[in-house]
């Protein structure tokens, strides 16, 4: 109940309902009501953890601020600036669990706990609740996910699945990106950067008056690209234009409201494997994607009491984006309605109604077609959880179901349960378990899609064709949504300025994608060579078909560790290592295509934030990521470093070098085969940001 | 009190909706003046004291309190905790003529607001770090003003306040107030 008269960050509230308690919970406060939260306990968090918890004027409010059963991290305010980072996907590298991994200057693999790609599918983005996920090809696209970094207060990370709340796709875990309340970014900031890399400008200017505030804040940066596997510079660089605002009225202690908007422009380079059926077959060469968007929120959130809270939300998201081989132009329009209550002492109720529709229209070529070239579909949901506190809300269980109507889906309604218990084994530990289930619906592009995704030029030695031999990725209208069942458990500890968080996890996976071979094709005609071979010398080319179905499915595991150490009170040291692995479950038919679901056995982590004097800052992270088996690409150690100098209370300086050790390095590659390998270079840039009223 | 498993749900929803323009109680709860102190102790950790304020190095850092017992019982809580190696002492505060002398921390809860003026302005220019409580008419001329809004603790920090007192406040410390005034110049 601890949100029900705080503003709900969240259209689903449970992010909010989990993170906060469990910046809490590490206080060891599992049983307790507020009034009895020791002093003692509070001064082990941060002042950036203090500056997140919630107080309530109600003391039964407090009771629930048990711990978190679920894998969360926060990164805070000081997290995002002490890291240097210039983009999200790159902040979210700090995070223990988490495999992020660049491909090229603009593009990402982001996902937790594996089924790590480009279009990573089974991990849920939001920002302020607004989902960043795209159904088109599924995943997150990373080189469009921007906005003012320093306006964010902080990023909830959970590992894991969470379809109760926030439903399909929320598989392996779900990240919320919380950006700060206008009247928390009064007065003006302008921050200049520039470096090997490119350069950044972002202008912010936000003012209070009254119960109203407001900020607006204009973007522009120009990131050059890297290098190709012989060191050659690539052209895949990275501009755009971002204009955006935020207007926040806290008309009394019940009620807020707050609208938000950003608009945005510009072009990502790539390194692009273009293919045709004349010689050379298959070409690379450099192209650029142009992308642009909208975006238009509103939330309104009223306390009818200390146990009562309503949530409303909307938004009107729009993009477009021109890829040289299909174009896509897809709007969304979104309306969540959540309601909490606490029923009796012990629980917690939320539920919730919301109503998706979502329309797009994409354009093809040869090498990409997505059908039909139109679509729109409803997607309608509901979800109820309860939360029961027991023993003085030292054991918490939370279960609860989402039901989830979409077009996209082969079910009526896709039922999405789980159920959580934590307990407070002592003032400062914590134990939590949990179970659940989730689903991944298929994409437009996996029901309707035509991908070429390689050209085998004729005569090749194994394979002695007059013609050339397409291989196309036939979408299936008929695909099924990808199931995970999910066992979980963890163990917290904070003992004075040491925290330790463990989690580990079993994941069965089944109905997962898979392809396989349809039978080949002579072109125009149809026929098949297999029945008339006779056919290949009077044909343009070969298509063989590889089919999308549902054949394939795993069981993975992992161990997630993370300890942080307040050193002394001006140095910090955080380290995380990650163990991963899956093993095959399904029939084994199913072909391995390129590169998909390829995630590090071993990660490792250690950061160190040393506060010099009053003025300076010096920052140090260190990585190691295992080896990426399936394309071969070898483990890296990489060094970030930052050293920030605050000459004036309004004025720094801030000298970045990224990607030190590892030199120019291979992270990942597209899966769809689409784009040349990239290896990502060292770079360095300085800062320079002005603060003034 | 009512034991709210007995009712139903759509007695709890009428009761509740009836509920929905009542008024908030203002008073401070346990759990804000919890928190308020604990920040107040963090963020005294980004201050650096001249060291001609103490005579040795185990002196121990003096906070002074003015308002509600339970204030002065949330920074006792915490008093086991040290500051940049001293120990820390807390205290009520004592009379405005001799706080310069005997407190490095003045902190002053929202209940005395009015006369927060007087406090003010007799450590003006001496090496104490105040915090006062945002009111009607905005901060009290503290050094750190602390507020409350959508349930969390904000601090902004005027450096106007700070100037001649030699207290030196880090920068990561102005990274993390909402509001930063004066140049300190």
């Amino acid at each position: 109940m601890i949100s029900t008269t705080t503003p709900m960050t969240t259209p689903l509230l449970r992010l909010k309902i989990v993170a906060v308690p469990l910046l809490l919970s590490l206080l060891g406060v599992g049983n307790v009501q507020a009034e009895e939260m020791d002093g003692g306990d509070l001064a082990d968090l941060s002042l950036d953890e203090l500056l997140s918890t919630e107080i309530t004027t109600l003391s039964r409010k407090a009771e629930n601020l048990g711990s978190a059963p679920a894998a969360v991290h926060v990164i805070s305010q000081s997290d995002i600036r002490r890291s240097g980072a210039r983009s999200i996907a790159e902040l979210l590298r700090m995070v223990p669990g988490m495999q992020v991994a660049q491909i090229d200057g603009n593009k990402w693999a982001v996902t937790s706990r594996g089924a790590n790609g480009r279009f990573a599918n089974k991990l849920l983005v939001l920002m302020d609740g607004r989902t960043l996920y795209n159904p088109m090809l599924s995943g997150v696209q990373w080189d469009v996910q921007d906005t003012d970094i320093a306006a964010i207060e902080r990023i909830e990370v959970i590992r894991g699945p969470g379809a109760t709340m926030w439903g399909s796709n929320a598989v392996n875990g779900i990240v919320n990106i919380i950006t700060k309340h206008s009247a928390d970014t009064k007065g003006g900031n302008i921050s200049v950067a520039g470096g090997m890399d490119g350069y950044e400008t972002t202008v912010r200017y936000g003012a209070e008056a009254g119960d109203s505030a407001f900020r607006v804040f204009g973007k522009v940066f120009d990131r050059d690209g890297n290098v190709n596997m012989l060191g050659l510079d690539t052209e895949d660089y990275s501009e755009m234009l971002r204009f955006g605002g935020r207007y926040d009225w806290d008309g009394n202690e019940d009620s807020e409201f707050t609208l938000s908007f950003e608009t945005y422009s510009g072009e990502s380079g790539e390194y692009r494997i273009s293919r045709s059926l004349v010689p050379p077959y298959e070409s690379i060469s450099d192209t650029f994607t142009e992308i642009s968007g909208s975006f238009l929120m509103g939330t309104w959130s009223r306390d009818f009491s200390e146990d009562s809270g309503l949530q409303v939300r909307a938004y009107y998201d729009a993009h477009e984006r021109n890829v040289p081989t299909y174009t896509e132009d897809s709007e969304t329009f979104d309306i969540d309605i959540q309601h909490s209550y606490a029923a009796g002492e012990n629980h917690n109720l939320i539920w919730g109604v919301s109503y998706r529709k979502s329309s797009d229209e994409t354009t093809d070529t040869f090498e990409i077609a997505i059908l039909p070239a139109t679509d729109t579909r409803d997607r309608i949901s509901a979800f109820i959880q309860d939360e029961i506190g027991l023993l003085d809300g030292r054991v918490r269980l939370i279960f609860g179901s989402k039901f989830e109507h979409s077009q996209l889906s082969d079910e009526d309604i896709e039922i999405e349960p789980s159920v959580r218990l934590s307990v407070a084994v002592a003032d400062n530990q914590t134990v939590w378990a949990s179970v659940s289930r989730a689903v991944r619906m298929p994409s437009r592009g996996e029901k309707g899609g035509l991908v070429t995704t390689s050209i085998l030029p004729p005569g090749q030695p194994d394979f002695p064709l007059p013609v050339p031999t397409v291989v196309l990725i036939n979408g299936n209208p008929d695909m099924l949504s990808e199931n995970i069942f999910a066992v979980e458990a963890g163990y917290r500890l904070r003992n004075r300025g040491f925290l330790l968080d463990a989690a580990v996890f079993y994941n069965q996976f089944s109905d997962l994608r898979s392809l396989s071979f349809g039978g080949p094709t002579c072109e125009p005609s149809g026929a098949s060579p297999l029945l008339d071979p006779a056919c290949l010398f009077t044909s343009t080319h070969v298509v063989q078909p590889l089919l999308i179905g549902n054949e394939d499915g795993y069981d993975a595991m992992g161990v997630e560790l993370w300890v942080s150490k307040q050193v002394s009170e001006r140095w910090r040291l955080q380290g995380g290592y990650t163990y991963f692995r899956t093993t095959e479950s399904a029939s084994g038919t199913a072909l391995q295509l390129g590169v998909v679901e390829d995630s590090p056995d071993h990660q490792l982590s250690l950061r160190s934030s040393t506060d010099i004097n009053d003025s300076l800052e010096f920052d140090v992270m260190l990585r190691w990521v295992d080896e990426l088996k399936a394309q071969q690409i070898d483990a890296y150690t990489a060094l970030d470093l930052r050293l920030a100098w605050a000459p004036l209370p309004s004025l720094s300086v801030a000298a970045v070098a990224k990607n030190l050790i590892a030199g120019d390095h291979l992270e990942f590659m597209s899966e769809l085969i689409d784009l040349a390998p990239v290896q990502v270079e060292s770079s360095g840039f300085v800062e320079l940001r002005w603060q003034f009223q | 009190m009512l034991k709210r498993n007995s009712i139903s749900f759509p007695t709890l929803l009428a009761v509740v909706l009836m509920l929905a323009w009542g008024n908030t109680v203002v008073a401070d709860s346990a759990a804000e003046i919890s928190v308020k102190a604990a920040i107040a102790h963090k963020i005294a950790k980004f201050v650096s004291w001249p060291d001609s304020r103490f005579e040795g190095s185990d002196n121990p850092l003096r906070f002074c309190i003015l308002g509600d017992p339970m204030v002065l019982q949330a920074f006792e809580k915490l008093s086991d905790r040290s500051i940049h190696g001293r120990p820390m002492s807390v205290m009520l505060a004592p009379d405005p003529a001799t706080v310069a002398t005997s407190c490095d921390v003045l902190y002053l809860d929202r209940d005395q607001q009015q006369s927060a003026e007087v406090w003010i302005e007799s450590v003006s220019g001496q090496p104490v770090l105040t915090f006062g409580e945002a009111g009607e008419y905005g901060g009290d001329g503290s050094i750190v003003t602390m507020t409350v809004r959508r349930n969390k603790v904000r601090f902004s920090i005027d450096l106007d306040a700070n100037k001649d007192t030699g207290l030196r406040i880090s920068a990561q410390l102005l990274q993390l107030a909402t509001t930063v005034d004066g140049s300190g110049g």
